[in-house]
C-alpha cells in the first residue's frame, strides 16, 4: 500500500534526477529512501485505498478518483514533480517484479518535450488510461503490461501522438491483446510483418491522406495490409 | 538544389489567411477561439471540418462544424489538460471517397501556441518558461515549432522578464541567427512551424534555395546578415536605447 501520494519539491527533482543519472546499483531503494522524504516532498493525498499497482492498467485505476478531471488535485495529472515522486516511490517494485535494471533515464524521470515525455513509464502508463477511462478494456494491448516494463506496443503506439490520442490504441488493442490469457500475443513484441512497429509506420503513412482517426476499428481492420493477418 | 514541399499529396493547404485562432488563458482555464472561412478551397463535396489539439501528452479533436460550413466560429473550452506547456493546432477538412473512407482534402499548418498566457496564431516565436531550465533561456525545435525556454526560476520569466523589452530586444537578434541558420541547414521537408519564419526572413535576404551547395562558413555568414538585416529593420538598437532612457 501507498498510503499516501505526493510531489517532489525543486529540490527533491534534483535529488531525483541526479540519483537516476549516476547509475548507482543501489538506485533503487535510495530513490523509495527519497520518496519518502518529508523534506523532499509534499503530500496532497492521504487513503487507505492506494495499493500498490503492478500493471498499468492498475496503475491507472489507482490513480483516476484521485487526480482525474474535475476532481481536486487533477493539475497533478500533468505535474512532472507528480510523476517523478511516483516513479521514484515505485521504482524497487517494478523493478524487482520485471527482474531488469533502471535503464533509460527518461523511463524514470519526466522529460518535456514531445519527443521525450512519452517515455516516463508511470506518466505514460496514466496517460492512456485516462484516454480510455470510459473503456479501459479498448487499451489493453497497452495496459496489460507490467508497470516496469515499457514494450514494444507501448513504445510504437505512444511514440505517435496522433495514433495515442486516437482510435490507434483500440486498433493495437485488437490485433495484439488476447483477452482469453490477458496478455499480448506472442510476436507482438517483435518488429516484423504485422508488429506494432508496422503498425505505427503504415498508420504514418496513410495519415497524409485518409483520417484514420474518424474511422472505426473494423473500417481500420479492413483497411490493414496482408501482413497484419496473422494477428487479427 | 534542395527540394522543400510541405503538401504533395494532393491536398489543399488551409493557409493562415484563411483562419485565425487565439489561445486564451488568462483565467486558467484554456479557452481555444477559432474563425474560418475556407471558401477559398471550393470544396464542393459533403465535408466535415475538425481540429486536432495536441501537446505534448495528449491528443484531442474537436468537430469545428457538423455541416462543414465553409465559414464559421467556434469558442471552446479545452481541458486543464491544456492549461500550461505548448498547444499545437491543426484543422483539417475530411470528405469521403465512394468507399466511404474519409480522405483528407484540406489540412491547416500546424499553429502553436505559447504557454505564456494569450496567444495566436499569428505567433510565431512560442514561449514556454520552464521552472528547471538551468539558463536563462534556450532556443529549441521540438516537433517544427521555434520554442524560446525561458527560465521561470523564482518566476524569472512570468514576473521580469515577460515585461522586459530590454530582455527580449536583446535575444531576438540571437533567435533570428540561430533560426536562419536552422533554416539554411535543413535539408529534409521543412516542418510546418518554420513556414511562417522563413516568409519573414526571405524578403531579408534568406536563400534556401542554394543553400546545401554552400560550406558551413557561408551559411553562418548568411545567417548573420539576415539577423542583422532584422535587428535594423525592426529598428532593435533605437529601442533599446529609448527603453534604457526610460529606466534611468
Amino acid at each position: 500500500m501507498l498510503l499516501d501520494l505526493r510531489v517532489f519539491n525543486e529540490s527533491g527533482n534534483a535529488k531525483f534526477s541526479e540519483l537516476v543519472a549516476s547509475k548507482h546499483p543501489d538506485t533503487p531503494s535510495r530513490a523509495k529512501k527519497l520518496s519518502l522524504d518529508d523534506s523532499l516532498t509534499t503530500a496532497f493525498i492521504s487513503s487507505n485505498d492506494l495499493l500498490l499497482p503492478t500493471t498499468k492498467l492498475e496503475l491507472g485505476q489507482m490513480l483516476w478518483p484521485h487526480i482525474g478531471p474535475d476532481t481536486l488535485h487533477e493539475d497533478k495529472a500533468a505535474d512532472p514533480s507528480f510523476w517523478n515522486w511516483l516513479a521514484a516511490r515505485l521504482m524497487s517494485e517494478c523493478l524487482e517484479k520485471s527482474k531488469s535494471s533502471v535503464g533509460n533515464q527518461k523511463r524514470w524521470v519526466y522529460t518535456a518535450g514531445s519527443r521525450n515525455a512519452y517515455r516516463h513509464l508511470m506518466s505514460s502508463a496514466y496517460l492512456i488510461y485516462s484516454n480510455h477511462s470510459d473503456d479501459p478494456s479498448a487499451a489493453m494491448a497497452i495496459l496489460c503490461s507490467p508497470l516496469g516494463v515499457f514494450g514494444e506496443v507501448t513504445e510504437q503506439i505512444l511514440a505517435s501522438r496522433s495514433i495515442a490520442g486516437s482510435v490507434g490504441t483500440e486498433l493495437a488493442t485488437s490485433l495484439y491483446y488476447d483477452p482469453e490469457t490477458k496478455k499480448n500475443k506472442a510476436g507482438s513484441g517483435g518488429k516484423d510483418a504485422g508488429s506494432p512497429r508496422r503498425l505505427a509506420a503504415f498508420l504514418n503513412q496513410i495519415k497524409l491522406t485518409v483520417d484514420y482517426k474518424s474511422m472505426t476499428v473494423p473500417e481500420l481492420l479492413d483497411l490493414l495490409p496482408e501482413e497484419f493477418e496473422r494477428f487479427k | 538544389m534542395a527540394t522543400r514541399s510541405l503538401n504533395d499529396t494532393g491536398r489543399s493547404r488551409i493557409t493562415h489567411e484563411m483562419f485565425d485562432a487565439s489561445l486564451s488563458r488568462e483565467t486558467g482555464e484554456p479557452v481555444l477561439k477559432i474563425s474560418w472561412d475556407i471558401t477559398p478551397l471550393s470544396i464542393r463535396s459533403k465535408k466535415k471540418l475538425v481540429v486536432d489539439i495536441s501537446n505534448d501528452r495528449v491528443e484531442q479533436r474537436v468537430e469545428l462544424s457538423e455541416v462543414g460550413a465553409d465559414v464559421g466560429e467556434i469558442i471552446y473550452p479545452l481541458s486543464a489538460e491544456f492549461a500550461v506547456g505548448v498547444t499545437r493546432i491543426r484543422i483539417v477538412a475530411v470528405t469521403e471517397d465512394a468507399s466511404g473512407i474519409p480522405i483528407i482534402r484540406a489540412e491547416s499548418v500546424t499553429t502553436s501556441f505559447s504557454t505564456s498566457g494569450e496567444s495566436t496564431s499569428k505567433s510565431i516565436l512560442v514561449v514556454e518558461p520552464v521552472a528547471d531550465l538551468a539558463v536563462i533561456w534556450e532556443l529549441d525545435f521540438d516537433s517544427g515549432d521555434v520554442i524560446l525556454k525561458v527560465s521561470n526560476k523564482d518566476n524569472l520569466w512570468s514576473e521580469q522578464l515577460r515585461q522586459s523589452q530590454i530582455f527580449k530586444s536583446t535575444i531576438i537578434g540571437h533567435i533570428v541567427y540561430a533560426v536562419a541558420l536552422h533554416l539554411l541547414a535543413t535539408r529534409d521537408e521543412l516542418a510546418a512551424g518554420l513556414v511562417n519564419w522563413q516568409n519573414l526572413l526571405v524578403p531579408l535576404g534568406l536563400n534556401i534555395d542554394d543553400s546545401d551547395e554552400a560550406d558551413v562558413e557561408d551559411l553562418m555568414d548568411q545567417a548573420r546578415d539576415v539577423s542583422h538585416a532584422f535587428q535594423e529593420d525592426r529598428k532593435l538598437l533605437s529601442h533599446l536605447i529609448s527603453n534604457l532612457e526610460e529606466i534611468e
